[in-house]
């Protein structure tokens, strides 16, 4: 493997860990309101935050929990964004799909979080970034593989740093797995020979 | 690292309402038809609507778009001479913004997750092959050409069979509507008076390989590719057309060419007052203002994840026919910046092509491809 890990971040059962440690934690809350605990642990302030569908405000506090422990001068290029994702967008595809069948006027604010890709917009507005987009479906996540996708888009040429992993939700039911990687350095590549 | 991987591209196909086959859709789109019409009261919610929908009678299962995406898929096969190739790696990959998400409705969530449809398609292929889905609003059917033709240069897969492919629903047309974004009459890209955009549903599939003896028609290559994001706004384009710019400047730069290299562009051009201007900022920042150009929206309508490579795979044949179509709906080209938009069918031999596709989240994607 020529990348390596910068920094990590896990969200799941309640818990956000970054570079393996816990970072925040509650027992009990329902999803949306751990959303909203979480991004207030963050002590930021971006009301755009609470326009977004569920899968963008994990995938927001992901980036934002990652990034806290980084100090990067990211230039505005050189990160690309790679997500897996399980379910699409099926949790807000439902909320629409649940306005029609109720003959009910469909909301834009709804529709436009009908795309998986959005998370990534969101990201990107957050952080000024114009780098790379890649979002691929698939039922599970498997760092290897994650890597692998990672591992092409800097080797190509086409980014530095590369932001992703998994993000996936669906009802109550949430998994983030997000990784900053760049390229291995020459040393350890070096060494291996 | 070995020796530069040179990435070839061509069995080219399109299903669409205007056509089913490529040289149908292309002759007749050559001959000035269109797949766009009124249609009436073709969902219970939606009382007209002006869009391009294959007929309910070209199918037999209430999978519609596993059918069509299907057909594509056999189309691109039937024009590869298969020898050894069949053992080899293949990726299948999947652009597709919605899938089979009709079955939504009846809250079927397996099958209206794009993953489901991908599989289906899968199992009807000649070949064991890598499968993915790619999903990246309308950009979808280029992010997946591009994915596929860097995973051939990088030596991971040997061939890659790719299809886009979306359908026009309930789900879309309703959201689109919400948006005020839709044309209730022919789309007009481009055009000074254009209104909006028209959905449209179709599949299109192309090869592509490092194996040029693969294709049965001398292929094209492909060159490079980029995405970008605007950083902008995740439903409205850039008004600097800032993110296209960049995904452009980064294809020149993966291609190894310069901008003066291009002799045409197939654009996005949905038809909606910000987008053809954002487009035309962008290609005009690069100097391309008098590039010849087409928006292809008029024939199919916006075919969202299946656009890109159905736009693709009409260019491509016009580099084979020396024919490049003209912009259905678009009589007196204006947006603010200038730009060359064809609005008669034009003969000419062109070597080197830009794509371009913009989406929702902001993405951009821009892809060169050359005749050898």
């Amino acid at each position: 493997m020529a990348i390596q890990v910068l920094s990590s971040c896990s969200i799941e059962n309640g818990t956000v860990v970054v570079n393996g440690t816990p970072e925040y934690s509650v027992e009990n809350e329902v999803f949306s309101d751990f959303l909203k605990s979480a991004y207030r642990h963050l002590d930021i302030s971006y009301p755009k935050y609470f326009k977004m569908d569920k899968l963008c405000q994990l995938a927001f506090l992901g980036t934002e929990y990652l990034l806290k422990t980084n100090d990067i001068p990211f230039t505005d290029d050189e990160v690309a964004l790679c997500f897996f994702n399980g379910r699409s967008s099926l949790d807000t595809d439902s909320k629409h799909q649940q306005l029609i069948n109720d003959g009910t006027k469909v909301s834009p604010a709804v529709f436009v979080y009908t795309l998986p890709n959005i998370m990534m917009g969101e990201i990107a507005i957050k952080n000024k970034w114009y780098g790379e987009n890649l979002l691929i479906l698939r039922p599970d996540f498997n760092f290897e593989e994650w890597a692998l996708e990672a591992d092409l888009l800097i080797s190509s040429g086409k980014a530095t740093y590369c932001l992703g992993g998994w993000v996936d939700v669906f009802q109550d039911n949430y998994q983030l797995h997000l990784y900053l990687v760049e390229a291995a350095e020459i040393k350890m590549k070096l060494t291996s020979i | 690292m070995a020796g530069k991987i040179n990435v070839f591209l061509g069995a080219e196909n399109v299903i669409s309402p205007l056509g089913w086959g490529i040289q149908e859709t292309f002759s007749n789109a050559k001959n000035g038809r269109t797949g766009l019409k009124e249609l009436e009261q073709p969902f219970p919610g939606i009382t007209n609507l002006f869009a391009a929908k294959f007929d309910d009678a070209s199918f037999s299962t209430d999978s519609p778009i596993e059918e069509f995406a299907g057909e594509s898929c056999r189309g691109s096969l039937e024009n590869l001479n298969f020898e050894h190739q069949l053992d080899e790696r293949w990726l299948f990959v999947l652009s597709t913004t919605k899938g089979d998400i009709i079955h939504l409705k009846n809250g079927e969530m397996d099958r209206s997750n794009p993953y489901y449809l991908m599989q289906q398609l899968q199992k009807e292929l000649p070949f064991e092959s890598q499968g993915k889905v790619i999903s990246c609003a309308c950009i979808s059917g280029l992010a997946a050409l591009i994915y596929a033709a860097d995973k051939i240069a990088a030596d991971q897969v040997d061939h890659a069979l790719i299809v886009g492919a979306d359908a026009l629903s309930e789900f879309t047309s309703l959201g689109f509507e919400s948006f005020f974004a839709l044309d209730s009459e022919q789309c007009k890209p481009f055009d000074k008076s254009r209104k909006g955009l028209n959905l449209g549903e179709a599949a299109a599939s192309l090869v592509l390989s490092k194996d040029q003896t693969l294709f049965q028609t001398s292929p094209l290559r492909y060159l490079g590719g980029a995405t970008s994001n605007d950083a902008n706004h995740i439903s409205g384009p850039s008004r600097t057309g800032e993110g296209l710019y960049r995904a452009v400047d980064k294809a020149l730069k993966y291609s190894h060419k310069t901008a003066d290299q291009i002799e045409f562009v197939s654009a996005h051009g949905t038809g909606t007052l910000f987008n053809d201007e954002m487009e035309s900022k962008a290609f005009a920042s690069h100097g391309l203002q008098n590039t010849p150009l087409n928006s292809l929206k008029g024939y199919f309508g916006h075919t969202l994840g299946a656009s890109s490579l159905v736009e693709m795979a009409m260019t491509m044949q016009s580099m084979r026919e020396n024919v490049f179509l003209k912009t259905m709906g678009c009589a007196a080209s204006g947006t603010e910046t200038e730009r060359n938009v064809l609005t008669e069918n034009l003969g000419m031999e062109i070597k080197i092509v830009l794509k371009t596709a913009s989406g929702f989240g902001g993405c951009n994607a821009a892809v060169l491809i050359e005749n050898q």
